[in-house]
């Protein structure tokens, strides 16, 4: 609380007394440093503004407690790929199952990122997954068959599938050969093409 | 303060209130917008194994069209084997002319189809058959072949007794297109010449 | 002190009353203290406060808070973005003086990352979690006697007796749900609670 202004003149006071220790406690003296004291006291008053802590009170409230964060986390079983070689309008199914280990439910959805070596297959595949039927996934059919992919640079696949805390989920992955590959595809092999699945709060 | 003082800075405190209230509508309408509350993210990255096969046909046989046709010998014909060579499953056609211009192939009309087994005088029961000039040419369609598949084409060609009489020759070519979605694949055509030479009988 | 600031002060205040100035003595009739303590024009006062309760809401898709329900032990519960804790206990308050208006607060430290101990390491994750967790608090305070809306509240006091009643207090703690994984860092961490406490500030 003390305000700079007040220790000032306070110290302007306590001089003007020290200089007249001559006669001690003259009348003048004395009443010079009370006004001046006075004068101290109402300035801290005034230059603290109109409003101004008059009283603070503190209070503690809460029993020891601690409060913990969750988490949001998920596995991926790695896929098995059919190792049928590919071809323009070809779509593969491999499943993996999905897990949701952590404590929030988890809304999927996909993004494929090109891998550090791409080639002409490795841009022209589309990789999406669904929930896996009843039966399992199939092995290979039409590219009508599977859901909508993620290529990559393409917005991210959107899904409607959620995983509450705790649970899981069987996919079908499928991978797609688009039907506009070049002939420069035939023969490759993608490596490191990653299908990333991601759980966001729900 | 003056009179014109008092009214600047009780404007400008209007003003600073208004630009508050402003902000904190902005403030509300933005928070109301119905944003999505999607906040912790968790991710799985899956590798994902790829391989492409490769298109690649192979065509042989035929060599019965390679004629010399006399009045005794008007017709030839010839079994085209095509094998399906590659790792993926491919559709095909072959294409039979002879490269204008040309009387005595404007003269031989050419005639074909698909067999899956080794071709005989007349095609399938069902079997789509082509038929036409060796100049204007014929388009056989094939079945679509799995790897290591075959089927057979075939194909006959015939002249008439004046043709026979008279004097001429023409190269046929034999072309096969295989094809995969976007993918194309061409082997070497086949090549035979016909010919008639009427004083030879 | 120096003994002749000691003397003039006796002497001002000897000063003072003589001159018998009526906004001058007011002043002085409460601890004054030169060198620039606390000067107090009124009294307010918070009790101990009772063992309060938990409850937790979570906001929806529509961007509003759903029900709250009670959280029986918070050491089993797991905070998540969009979480809104709230801690009801009651608190007594006296106050007296003319109406007096006051701000109220969770004090600084009452979150706080875990510290490690024998049965925690503290992670930054903990930080973390104290960072968005103290960065959206309110308390609210309803008593017979007090009126207003957090964080301010009017003490309606009167003058000479007083007010003496008890306030029931919430503090609420909101996890902000952000940009998808702007919390991400908060994830498994852990704050201390045992060091909460409200701030009343008179204004």
């Amino acid at each position: 609380m003390t305000n700079p202004t007040t220790l000032a003149t306070l110290l302007l006071a306590m001089r003007r007394t020290r200089r007249n220790s001559r006669s001690r406690f003259p009348l003048r003296a004395v009443l010079g440093t009370a006004f001046a004291i006075l004068a101290a006291v109402g300035l801290a008053v005034i230059t603290a503004g109109g409003t101004y802590a008059l009283s603070n009170s503190q209070q503690p409230i809460a029993p020891v407690a601690t409060i913990t964060a969750g988490s949001a986390a998920l596995r991926a079983t790695a896929l098995v790929v059919p190792p049928t070689p590919m071809y323009p309008g070809l779509t593969l199914f491999a499943p993996s199952t999905v897990t949701n280990t952590g404590t929030v439910a988890l809304s999927l959805s996909g993004s494929l990122s090109a891998p550090a070596a791409p080639n002409a297959l490795s841009q022209n595949l589309s990789v999406g997954f669904a929930v896996a039927p009843a039966a399992g996934c199939p092995a290979s059919g039409p590219l009508a068959t599977p859901p909508a992919g993620a290529t990559l640079g393409s917005p991210d696949l959107k899904t409607a599938i959620v995983i509450p805390a705790g649970g899981q989920v069987s996919l079908c992955v499928s991978i797609s050969l688009l039907p506009t590959a070049s002939a420069a595809a035939q023969s490759q092999t993608a490596t490191g093409l990653t299908l990333t699945v991601l759980g966001a709060q729900s | 303060m003056t009179g014109a003082g008092r009214s600047k800075s009780a404007s400008l405190r209007i003003r600073s209130r208004v630009s508050i209230l402003v902000g904190t509508v902005l403030f509300l309408v933005l928070a109301g917008a119905g944003v999505a509350t999607a906040s912790w993210t968790a991710s799985g990255a899956l590798t994902v194994p790829a391989t492409a096969g490769r298109l690649s046909f192979t065509q042989s046989g035929g060599t019965g069209l390679a004629a010399r046709y006399k009045k005794t010998n008007l017709a030839a014909s010839g079994s085209i084997t095509v094998t399906n060579t590659g790792t993926v499953p491919g559709t095909f056609t072959l294409d039979v002319n002879s490269p204008p211009p040309n009387l005595f192939a404007d003269a031989v009309v050419a005639t074909g189809w698909a067999s899956a087994s080794p071709c005989t005088s007349t095609p399938p029961v069902g079997a789509a058959v082509v038929t036409d000039t060796l100049t204007n040419g014929i388009e056989v369609l094939g079945a679509s072949l799995a790897p290591q598949a075959t089927e057979y084409l075939c194909i006959m060609t015939v002249i008439t007794t004046a043709q026979a009489a008279g004097n001429g020759n023409a190269d046929l070519t034999l072309t096969l297109t295989a094809h995969q979605g976007s993918w194309l694949f061409q082997p070497l055509p086949l090549t035979f010449s016909q010919s008639a030479n009427g004083s030879i009988q | 002190m120096n003994k002749l600031v000691k003397g003039a002060i006796a002497g001002a205040a000897g000063i003072a009353l003589l001159l018998g100035g009526a906004g001058t003595f007011a002043l002085w009739n409460s601890s004054a203290n030169v060198n620039g303590g606390t000067i107090v024009a009124g009294n307010l006062h918070l009790g101990t406060a009772t063992t309060g309760s938990w409850t937790v809401a979570h906001i929806g898709t529509n961007g509003t808070y759903g029900t709250a329900v009670t959280v029986t032990d918070l050491s089993k519960f797991k905070a998540s973005p969009g979480d809104q804790l709230t801690y009801t206990s009651e608190v007594p308050v006296t106050a007296t003086g003319d109406n007096l208006v006051a701000a109220v607060s969770l004090s600084p430290g009452s979150i706080v990352a875990t510290p490690t101990s024998a049965t925690h390491t503290k992670v930054p994750a903990d930080d973390e979690l104290a960072r968005f967790l103290t960065a959206n608090t309110t308390v609210s305070m309803t008593g017979s006697g007090i009126t207003g809306t957090a964080p301010n509240y009017v003490l309606t006091a009167g003058s000479g007796a007083g007010i003496s009643t008890t306030a029931t207090v919430t503090a609420t703690i909101t996890f902000a749900s952000g940009a998808a994984g702007a919390e991400n860092t908060a994830m498994l961490g852990s704050v201390d609670l045992s060091g909460m406490s409200l701030t009343v500030t008179q204004k």
